[in-house]
This record gives structure tokens, C-alpha cells and sequence, in this order.
């Protein structure tokens, strides 16, 4: 939920991560820009499957 | 030997990885051979006794923290922390990432340790992209829908892992397909036992890889009005309603879309005379149960000599598109399979390990394939055929040699002007790749080179860059400034 008590979208996370990461490329690279771009493709991940209507992958 | 198998992937892609972890378990009789997947999709693993322990990403834990709260991020910060802290704490010897996204190349590097061998993508120190095996190089450069690679996805992972294939590595686990357990799990379907049937799957892992449901119904009716054997439709749960759709108006076809479990489906899959479907992880456990297959292929979205069909005598028809695959054909097909009759219209089919074109189909032979082939695999340069695509060597070939000459000028006062001059190259060279197609996998190889240099000191960077392009100037130099006899005789000769 985000302020409003609305639920989050994954777009509106995705710029929530994209802010922190940002501020955090700032410092170089480091074990938290790491973790946050870790979250970062795992959103994507999940937005692209979203919009395919499977999940994401090579194959099967 | 500690070892971690990433394969963050889906079902196929998991069962496709069968036979690498069990070569690595023959490799290494005495190691511990852990594997991290994607929760939903670990059944895939059932039965894979190679594997000592699982590791799940916790894809829920963290959507839920994201998608709630103020300190969603925050909190999914801690879990992936936690997470990944507790497999760097295996300090596993080998890493083997068989995914190959962004995500995993993460991941990769966030578990490995000072003297984990890594193997598959990883990350850099300074978070850039490494690739630090052949295997890895060649995935990021030529695999994938529209481009040459016709290495199968299942040899590949072996490569990236390291390790051979034998032919005991692609077995299905005895327990699903033992006699008993196959007459056992098709007792349970509404199909006759000990009945012929085939095994339909009308779903597939993308929308758009699926056979329009309009094709399949005519395709099953003009099957079903000559043939009297029994189709039995599988598929997830949600592809119940395309089953039930289908079978609704067919005698003798039956939907158990969703009521089968993955080892259920290898029983079901042993049992069949023919398995028949887009590319899907039906395909991938036919493989394991040596069952063959009729595979309907769209050429623009798959690439069928990485995830087609295994199993010896499968057939794959090919379009661009599914909608342009035949009911008519695919009946006819099915019934070719089934009475061991050669095809009736230009496909593939897999033979003795590899795939053949039937008389008709396009030709095996292609430029840019052997091309690849000469780079990686030592094969012979192809002689060209094309004056387009001598002429965009050509071009190449120059580029390569203004690029080398602003290296080599670097460390003058013009540097800026030498690195800019670079950065223009490089574009160019992608502008001829898109121009001329054929030359594309050359490029790529060129360019994931490059990529492969890595953080080091200027000087390094410089003499690797240099090297790198010398190195395509070597393959350039087998076309460009050697004699017209590279081209056919009956070609138009190139002016030196």
C-alpha cells in the first residue's frame, strides 16, 4: 500500500528503486547498489511477465 | 566440492539442465550439488536425485514486501541481504549460472566468494556485465530467436557448466516411467488403457508460441476422422478451458489440462505413441523419455535448433508464424509419425543427435552459420557467395583500421579526439551489422569480446582493446585484400 492506502503497482516500485538506486550510483559501485539492482530486475522481471501472461525465461 | 547450479529460468529450462547436473554429479562423484530456482517452478526438480539440497528465491516474500508498506523496499532489501548472505556462506568451490538474465548475473556474484570458480554470468567488481568462460561469450553473442546459433540449449548449459553429456545423463527417473507407474498414472485419465494415444499439449510457455486453438480444433478433427486412436489433451490449469474447448466437440480426445503433476506428465508422456506441441516443457520431457514428438514452431519467436525436440525421429514444422502451420498438415503429420511414414512436406526432424531438413526445406548450408562455426569452432571460413556481403566487410574491415590507428595513437594530445573517433566506429560497425545481416554474428562476436575485457588499468584496457581488434581484423583479412577466389567464380570479382 502506499500512502494513500492504495495498493503499489509495480511501475510505481520501480521508480521507488530506480530513486535509491540513483542516489546510490553516487558512491560508486557497492554491496547495496548491488542488492537494490538485484530488486530492480526482479521487478522487471515480474512486470514482463505480467505483460506476456507467463513468466519470464528462455524456454518451456 | 561445494557446487551451485543457478537456473532461475522456467520448467523447461530446469529439465533442459537435467543432464548438466547429473554430468556434474559425474564429474564429481564425492561433491555436494546444490541448486537455486524460482519457487514456483522447483517441482521440475523432482526426481533429480544428482541434487543434494534446493535453494528457493523468495519471489514472494519479496513482491509482498514491495507491493506493501512504506518500508517495502527497505524490508526487501533485508530478505535478499538475508537470502544471499546464506548461500555466500556455503563458499561453494564451482558456481555454474545457467540463467542467463541480468538478475542471475546478480546473483551469481553476490554469492560467490574469493575462491568460488564462477562459470556462466557474473558481474564485475565495478558491476558491469563478465562473461568469464567461452561458453558464456558465445551465449550473450549468438543465442536466441533470430539469430544463427544451432547449438542446442541443452549442449550449451553443458558447456557453460563445463562438463560432457553422455547419453545415461538424459534419462527420465525410473520410478515415473516403470511399466506399473505408467499403466498406474493413465488409469487415471479417461483414456483406455493399453490403447494407443497420443499426448496433445495445447498451451505453451508463451501466449505467443501457442497454436491458435481454431487450428488445433481442425487439426484434431480431421485427425480424429481417420485415425481411431485416443488423444489425450495436457496442459496447466490455466489452459483447462483451452482443453475443455477443444475436446467439447471431438470423440475420442479427452482435456486433463490440470490434473496432472510433472511426474504424472512423464509417465503420461512414456506411455504415448507421439507427443504433439509448440515449444513447450512437454518437448523437454519427451527428451527424457526418448518419446517422439510432432513440434509446431514459429521461426520468429523460437529458435528450434536451441529448444526443439530431442527425442530420436521428432519432427518439427516450421512457419514464421503459427497461424501459418496447417491443420491439415499437422493431421497428416501426426499420422506420418504414427505409421513410421517418411513426411509429406518440408520440415526438420532429429537424427542420430542433430537436426536434418527434409528434401524440399531450406538449405542446412548458411553463410553466417558457418561463419560462426569458423570463429568458435575452428571450421573452415565460408566462401562467400554474396558481393553485399563482401562489400560490408569491406566496410568492416576499414572501420577496424581507423579504430586501430586511434589506438595506436593514444597518449598523444589528440586522445579525446582518438577516443571520440572510437566511439564513432563502433556505431558504424553496429550500422553495417544492421544494414547487412549476415555479418551480424561476426559483430557480435567482436563486440562481446570487447565486452569481455573487464576493469583494469588504463594501459591493460588499451593493450586488450587493441588486441581485440586485431583480432577481428584477422577474420576481416580472410575477406578483404585476399583474392577473388574467395568469391564464387561466377560472382561479381571485387576490385583490390
Amino acid at each position: 500500500m502506499d500512502n494513500q492506502g492504495e495498493p503499489k503497482s509495480w511501475q510505481s516500485v520501480l521508480v521507488e528503486v530506480g530513486q535509491k538506486k540513483a542516489n546510490l550510483q553516487k558512491n560508486g559501485y557497492s554491496s547495496e547498489l548491488e542488492i537494490v539492482k538485484i530488486i530492480e530486475e526482479f521487478i522487471r522481471e515480474q512486470v514482463q511477465s505480467e505483460d506476456s501472461g507467463y513468466p519470464t525465461g528462455s524456454s518451456g | 566440492m561445494k557446487i551451485l547450479v543457478i537456473q532461475q529460468a522456467r520448467l523447461g529450462d530446469i529439465y533442459l539442465s537435467w543432464p548438466t547436473i547429473r554430468a556434474l554429479r559425474r564429474h564429481y562423484p564425492q561433491g555436494e550439488i546444490h541448486v537455486l530456482v524460482r519457487s514456483r517452478f522447483s517441482a521440475a526438480l523432482t526426481g533429480l536425485d544428482a541434487v543434494d539440497r534446493i535453494w528457493h528465491f523468495p519471489s514472494q516474500s519479496l513482491a509482498e514486501s514491495l507491493l506493501s508498506g512504506d518500508q517495502g523496499l527497505e524490508e526487501a532489501e533485508k530478505c535478499v541481504s538475508d537470502f544471499l548472505g546464506q548461500l555466500k556462506e556455503q563458499s561453494f568451490d564451482l558456481i555454474a549460472n545457467l540463467s542467463f538474465s541480468p538478475l542471475s548475473s546478480y546473483l551469481t556474484h553476490r554469492v560467490s566468494s574469493e575462491n568460488s570458480q564462477v562459470r556462466g554470468y557474473t558481474r564485475q567488481a565495478d558491476g558491469y556485465l563478465s562473461l568469464p568462460d567461452d561458453a558464456s561469450s558465445y551465449f550473450y553473442a549468438q543465442v536466441g530467436p533470430g539469430r544463427v546459433n544451432r547449438y542446442h540449449l541443452a549442449d550449451l548449459l553443458a558447456e557453460v557448466a563445463g562438463v560432457s553429456l553422455k547419453e545415461e545423463d538424459w534419462l527420465a527417473p525410473w520410478s515415473f516411467i516403470e511399466p506399473r507407474e505408467v499403466l498406474r498414472v493413465i488409469k487415471q485419465t479417461p483414456i483406455q488403457p493399453l490403447e494407443p494415444y497420443i499426448l496433445v499439449h495445447v498451451g505453451a510457455s508463451e501466449e505467443r508460441k501457442c497454436y491458435p486453438l481454431s487450428l488445433w480444433s481442425k487439426a484434431l478433427e480431421i485427425l480424429n476422422q481417420q485415425w481411431d486412436g485416443q488423444i489425450l489433451v495436457v496442459g496447466s490449469a490455466e489452459e483447462a478451458d483451452r482443453g475443455e474447448q477443444l475436446c467439447s466437440e471431438l470423440e475420442w480426445a479427452y482435456n486433463w489440462c490440470g490434473k496432472s503433476s510433472l511426474p504424472d506428465l512423464f509417465a503420461l508422456s512414456k506411455g504415448a505413441d507421439l507427443v504433439v506441441g509448440a515449444d513447450s516443457v512437454l518437448m523437454h520431457i519427451a527428451a527424457l523419455t526418448e518419446t517422439p514428438c510432432l513440434n509446431l514452431s514459429a521461426t520468429r519467436i523460437v529458435n528450434f535448433w536451441e529448444t526443439g525436440p530431442r527425442s530420436q525421429g521428432s519432427r518439427i514444422l516450421l512457419a514464421e508464424r503459427m497461424e501459418e502451420i496447417s491443420p491439415a498438415v499437422v493431421s497428416r503429420e501426426i499420422q506420418n509419425l504414427l505409421n513410421k511414414q517418411p513426411a509429406k512436406v518440408p520440415l526438420m526432424e532429429r537424427v542420430n543427435n542433430s537436426y536434418v531438413g527434409s528434401e524440399g526445406l531450406f538449405s542446412c548450408r548458411d553463410f553466417s552459420w558457418d561463419l560462426v562455426q569458423a570463429i568458435y569452432a575452428g571450421g573452415e571460413i565460408p566462401i562467400l557467395e554474396d558481393y553485399s556481403v563482401y562489400s560490408a566487410l569491406g566496410q568492416l574491415n576499414e572501420l577496424c583500421e581507423l579504430a586501430l590507428a586511434q589506438i595506436q595513437s593514444l597518449g598523444s594530445a589528440d586522445q579525446k579526439l582518438n577516443l571520440e573517433v572510437i566511439q564513432q566506429v563502433d556505431q558504424l560497425v553496429d550500422q553495417v551489422a544492421r544494414r547487412q545481416p549476415e555479418v551480424a554474428p561476426l559483430v557480435s562476436w567482436f563486440k562481446t569480446e570487447l565486452i569481455r575485457i573487464g576493469p583494469a588499468s588504463i594501459d591493460v584496457v588499451i593493450n586488450r582493446t587493441e588486441k581485440v581488434y586485431q583480432n577481428f581484423k584477422l577474420v576481416l583479412s580472410q575477406y578483404c585484400g585476399s583474392p577473388a577466389s574467395q568469391l564464387r567464380d561466377n560472382g561479381p570479382k571485387a576490385e583490390f
